[in-house]
């Protein structure tokens, strides 16, 4: 019976296009369908209580949704039925034996209850991102204004291990009265205590009982301050072969590297697999441009020109010939960071060295730097930080912005695990020049370049944010992948790159392993081997393991658009992404 | 495995008896059992009892019974640690008609017969190696770095991840970095938790510990700290079987990656996964060099074979193409096998449950690695261009 009504229907609402889909839906209108997969008994039991039309309601429109994959076009006819058609099927249903017949009143309700279920399509299941305001409204261009006048420029320490980093960046920060002599004193006694008494300006930045040990910087250490003129955020980095990861994740945040060079052993990381070599290698093509060499420990080499120069001369011709530097936008510098030579001080060691100390260079180059932020650019953040919550849905974060601006009270999204979270407060730690201090303060504006902790508010599951997950608006989420092409530069390699030989791959902070699953192109040229040589640039795709990751192109964001590639302990290659392959 | 009986025919059909014990022997059965085998093993199966009088229920009852399977496919789950037959029933039974289809699970120390129609050395090679009465070497690994862990188990023919261990550490601060001290104890505890759950140190040849830096080093203290404050004898007796090795990350590929360090080559020389991670590296090597000492994909290795005459030094081949159930293609591999037998070279079958094998199966599954350069063995391909 049905089936001859369904054939004349169905020609009837051919004209309609197949994912017309809102409409309401009437149970009434196909009961044998329904009687086939839910059974009669609990079909009328359904009928009789209010919570259990609800359910049905629910259950409606999942097997709904299934049937829609199934049949597509079928069901146009049970969706948008001609008038001819309800007639004839409700009289069908008065005929049928459905239930008992004091019933009746009950399954028209029902039927309209369930007519008021829409469906608008079959595929989103989970609840749709809510966008919310900001909580103040804000004058933007003056806000901007006022950001404006204290840019914050990013530097990142970096250097082969034992070259001074540490101790470099603790005396910057102890001469410009941001660690407080009564600080340093105690941590001069413990460091004497344990034999290390060089070690004390190291341990303002080394804080771990591992680093303390050791010797050496395990992971990245990041302090902000103020002077009169700017805002200066400084990451140390550990120089050791087996950190070089987290030296990445500090590279990605900064704009400025400063490579520090021992000249008393400037050789040991300047062979094949020194730091030196590596770490300058790596800031490059993570797209810093500009680098200031801090050639440390002067006063080992007895402040001496000679060993100055010839360090400069055999840095200048490794980084503008293979690394394709331009020399303007190398800054060397002679100094001591143990003494403080040349750091805030001027040196009086140094007479044959007529230019800036650090901190005046630092100044001048947050100036040249350009600052300006465009407004339409599209928020994103990396999480760098996860403080651990006591409560479930809330969470602060803390990170760099990448680009786009953001506000307390607006929601974001964060991908991989996509959860979208409420920004309830916005804070940038800072300290100040000339007092010891950490200040916490709270913004109503945030804007690309700043680092800052975002405290969240209802989300899902805090366990599920992870450090390296990308925040943007909610209503902007950034669907994760796990294939990309990328544009491939490798380095001198040792062994070559082989499809399906696994690697590590680094993206901004983050660090996961991958493996090529096929190459396109080498040199320019259509390739049909699986192998890739040193010193090429290919073409290739690239396979994420274990689990999807928020990945952006290129094109959409110049720092978070490349990668770079270690196996082995050496750093082999890095590249663009050009394009993401959603399966 | 243990080899119960055999029997063999002139036209080299026949029958097998085994027993299987470990992991290992499934997965040697996995590629050993072929589409067309016949194989009788005990069994479980649902039979559905029909009672005389009403139609109405037939019970069902599950039963063990011996069945004779014609083989379809079978599939192994290194997870599970099981192999499943798929097949047809050959013999008619009480319960069981001819022809139903049946899956059957092989277990441990229960005999089965395998009948083939074409024993070919490559199969025999597999029994009798499975069979060898040499104490199998099995490996504990944990490769971990500051935050991410993964326990693994190595046998001679795979590498098994038993459990990953996962926890986001806070980075220090300035001024504070108690956070992350916390975070990261907690850390190493579940490291070490995970590690006495699922390594049975007592029946482990050795236990390789792998990070970057000094969290290798800091596990170890952390399990033998635990060996104490719990009094475990056994434990505490081991701690010779631990080895810490360097990487440069705490991922799975660290754990190769620490493999080809010459202290750990050292080691574990005698054990078949080591030798083939070594290989592997000596063939990229040689790759690097472009030499021509080095090739891989299929023309190029036949060329090799068949028309130098003992130039090959090692022919490297995946069991996955063995496993295929085009009998000729089969037969290829076999006979190019033994031709660099016979011409004085060495023919290693890599297992793709190991990294080393899922590589090589990566670029096309066979590769050479030559006694002398011969460049431009792939000149007849560049010619199809």
């Amino acid at each position: 019976m049905i089936d001859a009504d369904a054939g004349k229907s169905k020609t009837e609402s051919d004209t309609q296009l197949p994912f017309e889909f809102e409409v309401s839906v009437q149970i009434i209108d196909r009961p044998r369908r329904f009687l086939t997969f839910e059974s009669r008994n609990t079909f009328t039991n359904a009928l009789t209580g209010d919570k259990l039309t609800r359910q049905l309601e629910s259950q409606v429109s999942n097997k709904r949704r299934k049937i829609y994959h199934e049949h597509g076009n079928l069901l146009n006819f049970f969706t948008n039925p001609s008038e001819a058609v309800k007639k004839t099927i409700k009289k069908n249903l008065e005929k049928s034996k459905l239930g008992p017949s004091s019933d009746k009143d009950k399954v028209s309700k029902l039927a309209d209850d369930v007519s008021k279920v829409k469906i608008s399509k079959p595929a989103p299941v989970k609840k749709p991102a809510t966008v919310s305001k900001p909580k103040q409204k804000i004058n933007l261009d003056l806000e901007l204004k006022k950001k404006n006048e204290k840019p914050n420029l990013s530097f990142v320490v970096i250097g082969h291990v034992d070259s001074g980093k540490s101790t470099m960046t603790g005396r910057l920060l102890y001469d410009l009265n941001i660690v407080d002599s009564k600080t340093l004193h105690k941590l001069t006694k413990e460091s004497e205590s344990i034999g290390k008494a060089s070690f004390s300006l190291a341990w303002i930045m080394d804080q771990t009982s591992e680093e303390r040990n050791r010797g050496i910087t395990v992971d990245i250490c990041q302090t902000q301050f103020e002077t009169k003129q700017s805002s200066f955020t400084i990451i140390d980095s550990p120089g050791h072969k087996d950190y070089v990861p987290q030296m990445i994740n500090g590279v990605t945040q900064a704009d400025l590297a400063i490579a520090i060079i021992d000249a008393s052993s400037f050789e040991s990381g300047f062979i094949a697999d020194g730091q030196t070599k590596e770490h300058l290698t790596i800031a490059k093509s993570l797209g810093i441009e500009k680098c200031i060499l801090l050639i440390n420990k002067m006063d080992v080499v007895g402040w001496s020109k000679d060993r100055y120069d010839e360090i400069k001369g055999q840095l200048t011709e490794f980084l503008t010939d293979e690394l394709k530097y331009v020399k303007d936008d190398l800054i060397f510098l002679p100094a001591s960071g143990y003494l403080g030579d040349n750091i805030v001080k001027k040196s009086k060691n140094l007479p044959w060295y007529s230019g800036s100390s650090l901190i005046e260079l630092l100044e001048s180059e947050n100036k040249s730097v350009n600052h300006k932020i465009d407004k339409k650019s599209p928020f994103v953040m990396t999480i760098n930080d996860v403080m651990e919550s006591s409560k479930n849905d809330e969470l602060t974060v803390s990170g760099r912005i990448n680009s786009g601006l953001i506000q307390p009270g607006e929601s974001i999204s964060i991908s991989p695990s996509q959860q979208t979270a409420l920004i309830h407060s916005i804070t940038i730690t800072k300290s100040n020049v000339g007092s010891s201090l950490v200040k916490n303060e709270a913004q109503k504006l945030a804007i690309e370049g700043e680092f800052v902790e975002l405290k969240l508010k209802k989300l899902d599951n805090w366990e599920n944010i992870k450090v390296g997950d990308l925040c943007s608006l909610a209503n902007n989420p950034i669907k994760p992948c796990n294939k990309f092409s990328c544009e491939l530069q490798c380095f001198e390699l040792t062994r070559l790159l082989l499809i399906g030989t696994p690697f590590v791959m680094f993206r901004n902070n983050i660090s996961i392993p991958a493996r090529l699953s096929s190459i396109e192109l080498v040199n320019g040229k259509k390739n049909k081997k699986k192998h890739l040589r040193s010193n090429t640039v290919s073409t290739v795709t690239i396979e994420i393991l274990e689990r999807d990751m928020p990945l952006l192109t290129f094109g959409e964001n110049k720092k978070l658009g490349r990668v770079v590639i270690r196996k082995d302990g050496f750093t082999v290659a890095a590249g663009k992404i050009l394009d993401l392959l959603h399966e | 495995m243990k080899l119960i009986s055999q029997e063999f025919e002139k036209d080299k059909s026949g029958k097998i008896t085994l027993v299987a014990q470990d992991k290992d022997d499934l997965w040697t059965l996995y590629n050993l059992i072929s589409k067309d085998d016949e194989i009788t093993l005990r069994t479980q199966r649902n039979i559905k009892k029909k009672s005389t009088n009403s139609a109405a229920s037939a019970t069902t009852i599950r039963k063990t019974i011996k069945l004779t399977l014609n083989v379809e496919s079978n599939e192994f789950l290194p997870s599970d640690e099981s192999m499943r037959i798929k097949g047809r029933t050959t013999e008619q039974n009480d319960d069981v008609p001819l022809g139903s289809y049946h899956t059957a699970e092989i277990q441990f120390d229960e005999k089965f017969t395998l009948h083939k129609d074409n024993w070919d050395e490559q199969y025999l090679k597999l029994v009798s190696d499975s069979c060898s009465i040499e104490a199998k070497a099995e490996l504990g690994a944990v490769v971990l770095e500051e935050g991410v862990a993964h326990v693994c188990l190595i046998t001679d023919s795979m590498t098994v991840l038993r459990a990953k261990v996962e926890k986001s550490i806070p980075r220090k601060r300035r001024g504070d970095s108690s956070g992350h001290d916390k975070a990261m104890d907690k850390f190493l505890s579940m490291c070490v938790d995970s590690c006495l759950r699922h390594l049975n140190v007592d029946h482990l040849k050795a236990i390789l510990i792998v990070s970057p830096g000094f969290t290798a080093k800091l596990l170890l203290d952390k399990i033998m700290a635990r060996a104490v404050t719990d009094g475990n004898k056994t434990l505490l007796q081991s701690k010779s079987k631990f080895v810490i090795a360097g990487s440069s990350t705490g991922y799975l590929q660290g754990l190769e990656e620490a493999l080809k360090s010459p202290e750990l080559k050292k080691q574990l020389s005698d054990t078949k996964f080591q030798q083939h991670v070594a290989l592997f590296d000596e063939f990229t090597k040689y790759l690097n060099d472009d030499e021509g000492k080095a090739w891989y994909g299929e023309a190029e290795v036949e060329k090799a074979v068949m028309e130098l005459q003992g130039a090959v030094k090692v022919l490297m081949i995946t069991d996955t193409l063995f496993k295929t159930d085009d009998i000729q293609k089969r037969k290829h591999f076999i006979e190019l096998g033994d031709k660099v037998k016979e011409d004085g070279g060495e023919v290693v079958i890599f297992s793709s449950l190991h990294d080393s094998g899922e590589q090589l199966n990566q670029l096309t599954g066979i590769a050479v690695i030559l006694n002398y350069p011969v460049p431009n063995l792939d000149e007849s391909d560049d010619e199809d261009d």
